[in-house]
């Protein structure tokens, strides 16, 4: 398994390949940074509260580390009977052209049953030009596939930022 | 004969699930959730060749109050590229 050093985690547990990880009837508040970071992992009975990720300091768009599941990042995973209420990631800047991905839960392999997620988010704060280029990619996808609901969102973007503009 | 992806994620993707590989969810609860880029609560990411098909079962789900700036639920497929050579 690759993993960043042990610093760079607030709640830690590693699990090598060939054994399964089980965590029942636990809860994970407040933490900073992803909570469960395992390899097959069986999660039940147990509630993921709060856990973000906040990252506003000034840098560089479009370069450093992709956030993703703060709660649980896992390669299979088995979920049931767990709430994630409010877990998430907020950073001012797009990490690597994306932001980061899957607030509460990133994994490869997953079975999620009997769960409750609330309140998760997944908010890159937009400013500037980088606004101005996901403007674009949206406006292309939007033609091929998507809904007039989620171009009416867009729309309205596109707006405030005219108006921020002004 | 290679495979590339349509489309990567977009900035703030998935406040709930992001996944690749085999998946499946049934009976639970979304609500609320909010991401600034596509698919407000599950992005399913297919990585599939001939040999390696993966399979994705959503059933039995409630979704409320989920905002993105696309949709609740993306599934992206990977594009096969043929190339002359």
């Amino acid at each position: 398994m690759q993993h960043c050093p042990l610093w760079w985690w607030s709640e830690y547990i590693l699990n090598p390949d060939g054994f399964t990880l089980i965590v029942k009837d636990s809860l994970f508040e407040n933490n900073t940074n992803i909570v469960l970071d395992a390899i097959n992992l069986n999660v039940k009975n147990s509630n993921f509260i709060n856990n973000r990720h906040v990252f506003l300091e000034s840098g560089t768009p479009g370069s450093g580390t992709d956030y993703a599941g703060i709660a649980i990042n896992a390669t299979n995973l088995n979920v049931d009977n767990c709430t994630f209420d409010g877990n998430g990631i907020i950073s001012k800047h797009e990490y690597a052209g994306h932001g980061g991905y899957g607030g509460a839960i990133n994994a490869v392999n997953l079975v999620v049953n009997n769960s409750k997620f609330i309140n998760n988010l997944q908010t890159p704060l937009l400013h500037g030009h980088i606004l101005v280029d996901l403007e674009e990619q949206y406006l292309s996808r939007v033609m091929v596939k998507y809904t007039t609901a989620s171009l009416r969102i867009i729309l309205l973007q596109i707006l405030q930022l005219q108006a921020f503009r002004q | 004969m290679n495979y590339e992806s349509i489309e990567g994620s977009i900035s703030g993707t998935a406040a709930d699930i992001f996944s690749k590989g085999n998946i499946i969810i049934n009976n639970n609860t979304f609500t609320n959730s909010y991401a600034t880029g596509v698919a407000s609560s599950i992005y399913a990411y297919v990585y599939t060749t001939p040999s390696d098909l993966k399979n994705i079962t959503i059933t039995n789900n409630k979704f409320q109050s989920t905002k993105s700036v696309l949709d609740t639920i993306v599934i992206e497929k990977m594009k096969r590229i043929h190339q002359n050579q």
